[in-house]
């Protein structure tokens, strides 16, 4: 269970990207995040896989405060939170397979490990035949395949979706989505997913939060919100129109 | 002339070659150190950037030709004390000293060309910062490393044209001498030419090194 308590995170003492925000991530749950830009999504995801402090609350992760640890514990931490991204950042230079298998050289595992763990992530995201391939060889799905499959290679019990859908066409999203319900059933990994698009929210999220300026006005079951909203923003994002020019 | 030539060649040739590598030696962690003490580095450290970024400054705004004089003492020291006049090995101290300031600066910039979005997914994976740097800024900017190598032997060899001054001998020296003291301006051309022929092999052969070992996409 990730647990934020109050967590507010202040840049140069002016502005105020995330406000006083408290929520519970249970495990098993797929966590929707949605906010619009500049609400302070992606300060949150940075907060929440321990990549930038908050300047005040904190943080629970499995019963552990997180906020004080050191920095060999830190790193261990963030072993256990995965993250993907709009970007994908995958590592230009190395090939599909060397790109899996970073995260498990970073951890100092043997090579005949390696090969086998690298062999059954990419059966698990269906890449069995570009392992040889470099990144700029493939499309943004398969990019974005490779980086879950990184992602997962520290086995990690969260897995955090920074807008991984956002650079996506809407066939590509629906099969890393389905790919990313997969992951959560089968290996019970708790998924956080940052969008700003509801229909993605809707399709695998269980819970969702509605950030607007900082902070979070509205959350609850995916279902409940999505049939009745509370909030401004929330109506709105789930609300299709036509635009008019007058 | 055949003799003077070759002899010519090999020292500038020598000369170039080591000090590039003793460059290296001295500018690549300085450069690196550069890059991750910097604003969005990996460790942001202020003072620490300023002190060497202005130490590197200060080494880059002394013209080689000086360089060769301040580190006499240095020279003494390290080649014993009248051991290396008028000898090649006499430019590796100043050549040196002309260039790992250069190097550092040129190293820094290529990795800062690298995508810091990889960085953070390499931070988000747990990665220490040594194996940042040692797995991820370096390689990644291989390409990049490899054309400031070509632009860095290119300088080098031309500051070995000091050489003259000492008598340390080297083809732009000996180019010099044909075509100003012997009023030789074949010999001098010859010599010249020589010059150019490196200059292209270096420039165009680190070129296609960096293009065969760049794996982004191609534009």
């Amino acid at each position: 269970m990730i647990e934020l308590i109050n967590i507010t995170k202040t840049y140069n003492n002016t502005i105020t990207a995330i406000k006083d925000i408290s929520l519970k991530i249970n495990d098993g749950d797929i966590f929707g995040i949605i906010g619009l830009s500049g609400a302070g999504k992606s300060t949150l995801v940075r907060c929440i896989n321990l990549l930038e402090k908050p300047t005040s609350g904190e943080i629970i992760v499995d019963e552990q405060k997180i906020l004080n640890i050191n920095n060999k514990e830190l790193l261990r931490m963030r072993k256990n939170i995965g993250t993907i991204f709009q970007n994908f950042n995958l590592l230009e230079q190395r090939t599909v397979f060397k790109n899996v298998a970073f995260p498990l050289e970073l951890n100092g595992v043997d090579k005949n490990t390696i090969k086998e763990e690298v062999a059954r992530l990419l059966k698990l995201v269906d890449l069995e035949d570009k392992a040889n391939s470099y990144p700029s060889e493939l499309s943004g799905g398969q990019k974005q395949r490779v980086a879950i499959a990184r992602a997962l290679a520290n086995s990690p019990k969260y897995l955090i979706c920074d807008e991984a859908t956002s650079a996506l066409d809407p066939k590509t999203t629906d099969s890393i989505l389905k790919l990313l319900l997969e992951i959560n059933k089968k290996f019970g990994v708790t998924i956080i997913l940052i969008s700003h698009d509801m229909s993605v929210i809707y399709s695998i999220c269980n819970k969702v939060a509605v950030l607007d300026e900082a902070h979070i006005v509205e959350e609850g079951d995916v279902e409940q919100i999505f049939k009745n909203p509370q909030s401004d923003i929330a109506k709105r994002f789930i609300e299709f129109k036509r635009l008019e020019v007058k | 002339m055949a003799e003077i030539l070759f002899s010519s060649l090999g020292e500038t040739l020598l000369m170039t070659l080591i000090s590039t590598f003793l460059a290296y030696v001295i500018g690549l962690p300085i450069g690196i150190l550069l890059n991750i003490t910097s604003k969005k580095g990996l460790i942001p450290n202020r003072p620490v950037n300023l002190i060497v970024g202005g130490i590197v400054n200060i080494l880059r705004s002394i013209p080689c030709l000086l360089l060769i004089v301040i580190l006499i003492p240095l020279s003494n020291l390290v080649l014993g004390k009248g051991n290396w006049s008028g000898n090649w090995s006499s430019m590796i101290i100043p050549l040196t000293f002309a260039a790992f300031g250069f190097v550092s600066r040129v190293v820094e910039q290529s990795l800062a060309e690298v995508d810091s979005g990889v960085v953070e997914a390499a931070r988000s994976l747990g990665a220490t910062n040594r194996q940042i740097v040692f797995k991820v800024l370096l390689p990644e900017a291989r390409s990049s490393l490899i054309t400031g190598l070509a632009v860095t032997t290119v300088s080098i060899i031309g500051y070995t044209a000091f050489a003259g001054n000492i008598a340390a001998g080297g083809l732009i020296a000996q180019s010099f001498n044909f075509g100003y003291y012997n009023d030789d301006s074949t010999s001098m051309w010859i010599c010249l030419l020589f010059v150019i022929l490196i200059v292209q092999v270096i420039q165009e052969g680190c070129l296609l090194i960096a293009k065969k070992i760049d794996k982004r996409r191609k534009i």
